[in-house]
């Protein structure tokens, strides 16, 4: 039993989406869609600043699934194609009992991270790029960050954790105090996103 | 083989071990993962665990090879310009490689049967550094054609200011990266390691993690800006006034280092009415003979540079003197002497902080701030990369700069440099590099930007010049060079064009025959510069798609066709063996086949856990030097050296400042940007790079943009007298009012109309002869055409 997380220092986080291309080239994600994606905190465009210039502010939110410990969009799935798994904590998506009905991504407090494939899933290339073991992308479901299962499966971490070219993310068991994520968070003043849903997620902002 | 250890790879898969050759210059080590026969995805390669922390590395681009390897935008085969169309319309045939071949053969016979091979000249960029395909004289396939031949080299401009300073007049590298975290403060000034060099800033986070204060000085508002305790947005071009007014506020507020200035830097050594240093020999004193210069064969000259030494009262070698003096005149036999420091002090008093104040549209209070702060507040490691280096007047910035370390003592030691940037730690790996040569031809090298100037009049430094056949290779600087329209223009008058690239670029657009190379992935190579401990090996991952040939197997074909049968004798597997295989190398286990071997192999020369200081050895005066005895040109074409060369100096940019009557007409200063998602032109049409970004956009300041009625992602043209650009516009607060930026690196294709580099302007200071990126004014207006 595990209940993996991961913890994302925003006092280190530089925007510059490796987590976004690792993951998107790991998963072998359809064209328009994202798993994870960087959202600026700050003006009213990416990368831009609140304020005026020079006196400025703006800061980086790495966002995917929060794989939530009290999930909105399982409570909402008719079907159960969205569950968490209990034995590692991920909120997952079975494309197969998915029926796109997508009351899940109305229920997710989230916004953008899940999308549903309108069309035939498709990519830049004409073969699969990334893990050999990635669920093939379907039709007419929902997808989400699955926490790289394939790779957690394989006692490896999901592949936005591989290596931040920052260092500022952390991953690991939540529940074993030595792990990467515990230490992380270990002394340090951490943020959830939207607290209020009292959705209680597995990604934690270092603050 | 593939290894067998490797976490990255599943059954199924291989991996292989590479490094990303994207041109920032890192070249991280990659691991390659190939799923039947098609490289499926990469990853940082892991290194031995003394360098994972600060070595391991990759980035949006190294994740997006696999991308690049299988664009779509990807030249297939050699192509031809459809006869009878313009140059640049873009009509191509097919032909085969004999055909391809026999044209380019018979052009350059014909243009150096009647002119000689200086008129078949090679322009060349950074992109590649491969011992085998690099650019210029330093691989297989150029240097053994070059030197065989005395064909011409055309070079670069970008980036020659801080590089002519840095590897040619002072050979002062400054210190690596990773000595960031012993910093005190840091300035960010002239780079951006948040967006262009990512693999930096987790330096800049564990220094601020231990307290470190962080400043970044940026028209622009980078992601390092938003990490910085104080953010200044100066005004372009007119950082070398800011240094001027903290040296002389540093000075007159009693900030200076004295025992720092007098031992380790060139301040107390005296200077002549010639502006050269006073040696013994000028006081009478006969140069003695030193230890046998082992490239000479002779006996070295030992002639001390002088300073007075207050102690005794009289001249004293530099390094014997008990107490230099900074101040004063002497009288050196009959001749009047003072020392640097002096000299340099009277020179730039003018810049008080008021002056600089106006000059850089910053206020008095952040002059002296900043300038407390880094007198106070050291070391200081001022991390700069190139960035300041893109205006007319930039290459003085690196002596001001020099100048204010010398002040304050922020140089030469732990986490204290005025030029921190990566990898300059770094020493190249050791090779062998007779295999670059094949004959005894000198090449003229020179700037390509002069191009222009040489098809004009048929002339270089009074001499004919006429070139005929133009071989574009390992750059594009159609692209990425400034000035372009001026550029292309030139290119138009050359007789016969050829550009071997990867993808359809700019550059090829302009060609006559455009040849395929191969990605990184598809051919071996060896680098010997990189930005961590490991030297990149480039293995033969997969086969070359489509009829990819590399730059050695086309050339080799080509010189056949020359009738130079013998150019290139031996194998690329014998010439890596010969390049690799010194006996010093092999005696560490670091040769062909350890790199072969699919194991990261550690250049050995680098001394484990001693981070890169650079302590002013390798400068002539065995100091950090601000003041150049003997300064010279890059390109010598005839043109004077200014007294101004010599010392800190600080003078208006060419066309970018404020009191230009142009800015009537062009009120905007330009800039250009080096975002994530692109390493110059490379990625320029990678699939997941254009899905983050798919467009390029001009950042404009917000209350400009009211004023014009543009709202954020409008379109907008940009124009000035040399040209225009149609994009969209990103309105923000995160750039200085007044001042513009267009990204570089994007294709003409990828504009509504025109290109970043039409605005921009080819002049260059002919000191050091570098790209003014930066150096342009325009005016931007709300696109009414088209969609």
């Amino acid at each position: 039993m595990a209940r993996y997380g991961m913890a994302i220092d925003v006092n280190r986080c530089m925007g510059c989406n490796a987590c976004t291309v690792a993951c998107k080239m790991a998963n072998n994600i359809p064209e328009g869609v994202f798993w994870t994606r960087v959202l600026t905190k700050g003006g009213d465009a990416p990368d831009a600043p609140e304020g005026e210039c020079p006196v400025l502010s703006m800061s980086y939110y790495t966002l995917g699934c929060q794989h939530c410990e009290n999930p909105a969009c399982v409570k909402v799935c008719p079907v159960g194609a969205t569950y968490r798994d209990e034995s590692t904590g991920i909120v997952r998506q079975d494309y197969d009992k998915c029926i796109g009905c997508r009351m899940c991504m109305s229920a997710c407090p989230y916004t953008g991270v899940r999308s549903f494939n309108w069309e035939e899933p498709g990519t830049a290339m004409d073969f699969a790029l990334g893990d050999a073991d990635v669920a093939p992308h379907q039709k007419h479901v929902v997808e989400k960050c699955t926490f790289c299962y394939q790779r957690i499966a394989r006692g490896e971490t999901p592949a936005c954790m591989d290596l931040c070219p920052a260092r500022a993310r952390f991953w690991g068991d939540l529940d074993d105090p030595d792990s990467e994520v515990s230490q992380a968070l270990k002394g340090r003043e951490y943020q959830h996103l939207l607290p209020e849903q009292g959705t209680k997620p597995s990604v934690y902002f270092l603050v | 083989m593939a290894s067998a250890d490797t976490p990255a790879a599943t059954a199924g898969e291989e991996c292989y071990l590479s490094a990303c050759k994207g041109n920032c210059g890192s070249r991280c080590p990659q691991q390659v993962v190939v799923r039947e026969g098609k490289v499926v995805r990469v990853a940082a390669a892991r290194m031995e665990e003394r360098d994972d922390a600060d070595y391991r590395r990759i980035c949006v681009k190294g994740y997006a090879q696999p991308q690049r390897l299988y664009d779509p935008d990807r030249v297939k085969y050699p192509m031809r310009r459809v006869e009878g169309t313009e140059r640049g319309a873009g009509q191509w045939e097919r032909v085969t490689w004999d055909e391809a071949l026999d044209e380019i053969a018979a052009k350059m016979k014909a243009a150096v049967d009647e002119h000689g091979w200086p008129s078949v000249a090679l322009w060349n960029s950074y992109a590649s550094c491969g011992v085998l395909n690099g650019s210029g004289a330093g691989s297989v396939a150029y240097g053994r054609f070059l030197s065989r031949t005395g064909a011409t080299i055309l070079g670069p401009g970008a980036d020659w200011a801080q590089m002519f300073f840095a590897y040619a007049l002072t050979l002062f590298m400054g210190n690596d990266i990773a000595d960031t975290p012993n910093a005190k403060s840091i300035f960010v000034w002239g780079s951006n390691p948040t967006d262009a060099y990512p693999a930096d800033w987790q330096f800049v986070c564990r220094a601020r993690e231990k307290g470190a204060k962080l400043v970044t000085i940026d028209p622009q508002f980078t992601s390092a800006a938003m990490h910085s305790d104080r953010y200044f947005a100066i005004r372009p071009g007119t950082d070398g006034a800011l240094m001027l007014a903290m040296a002389n506020y540093i000075i007159d507020n009693g900030l200076v280092n004295e025992e720092f200035m007098k031992a380790r830097t060139v301040s107390p050594l005296l200077v002549k009415g010639d502006g050269t240093y006073l040696r013994a020999s000028d006081l009478g004193i006969a140069p003695t003979e030193g230890p046998v210069n082992p490239l000479t064969g002779q006996p070295s000259v030992i002639d001390p540079l002088q300073v007075w030494d207050v102690a005794a009262g009289a001249f004293a070698d530099a390094d014997a003197a008990a107490d230099p003096a900074l101040a004063g005149d002497y009288d050196a036999m009959g001749q009047s002497v003072q020392p640097v420091f002096q000299l340099v002090r009277g020179k730039i008093a003018e810049f008080t902080v008021e002056k600089a104040a106006g000059i850089c549209d910053l206020s008095v209070d952040d002059i002296e701030w900043l300038a407390r702060t880094y007198a106070t507040e050291g070391p200081v490691y001022i991390h700069t990369n190139q960035g300041l280096g893109h205006h007319a007047n930039s290459h003085h910035n690196y002596k001001n700069l020099m100048f204010i370390a010398a002040l304050t003592g922020n140089a030469g030691v732990p986490g204290g440099t005025p030029l921190g940037h990566a990898a300059l730690g770094f020493g190249s790996f050791p090779t062998n590099p007779l295999p670059f040569v094949a004959g005894t031809q000198k090449s003229l090298d020179i700037c390509g930007m002069y191009l222009p100037d040489i098809m004009e009049t048929g002339k270089w430094a009074g001499k004919d010049l006429p070139i005929k056949v133009l071989w574009f290779n390992n750059g594009n600087p159609l692209c990425n060079e400034s000035g372009r329209l001026e550029l292309i223009e030139a290119v138009k008058k050359v007789d016969f064009v050829v550009t071997a690239d990867i993808t359809m670029t700019d550059t090829a657009m302009y060609s006559d025959i455009v040849l395929p190379i191969p990605h990184v992935f598809e051919s071996e190579d060896f680098m010997t510069m990189s930005f961590t401990p490991y030297p990149p090996f480039q293995r033969k991952i997969v086969d070359p798609l489509y009829e990819c040939r590399t730059d050695l197997e086309i050339l080799r074909d080509l010189s056949r066709r020359l009738g130079m049968d013998d150019l290139y004798p031996k194998t690329d597997e014998e010439y890596l063996r010969e390049i690799i295989d010194t006996p010093a190398n092999l005696a560490h286990d670091a040769g062909y086949d350890a790199f072969k071997s699919n194991r990261l192999v550690r250049n050995y020369t680098i001394n484990d856990g001693e981070v890169s200081i650079d302590k002013f050895a390798l400068t002539k005066t065995k100091r950090l030097e601000y003041y150049l005895e003997q300064p010279f040109v890059r390109n010598n074409f005839g043109q004077e050296v200014a007294e101004y060369e010599r010392y800190p100096y600080y003078t208006r940019a060419n066309e970018s400042y404020w009191e230009n009557p142009l800015r009537e007409k062009y009120p905007l200063f330009g800039l250009g940007q080096h975002e994530r998602y692109h390493v110059h032109s490379q990625l320029a049409t990678t699939p997941v790079m254009r899905e983050l970004e798919p467009e390029p956009m001009l950042r404009l300041n917000a209350r400009d943009a009211a004023e014009r009625g543009i709202a954020q992602g409008d379109y907008v043209r940009a124009f000035n007298d040399r040209g225009s650009v149609v994009l969209r516009a990103k309105v923000s607060e995160g750039i200085k009012q007044g001042v513009v930026s267009i990204p570089h690196g994007w294709n003409a294709s990828q504009y509504v109309e025109g290109h970043a580099q039409d605005l921009t302007n080819r002049y260059m200071n002919d000191f050091c002869s570098n790209s003014c990126f930066y150096d342009f004014l325009c005016e931007v207006e709300k696109y009414e055409g088209g969609e």
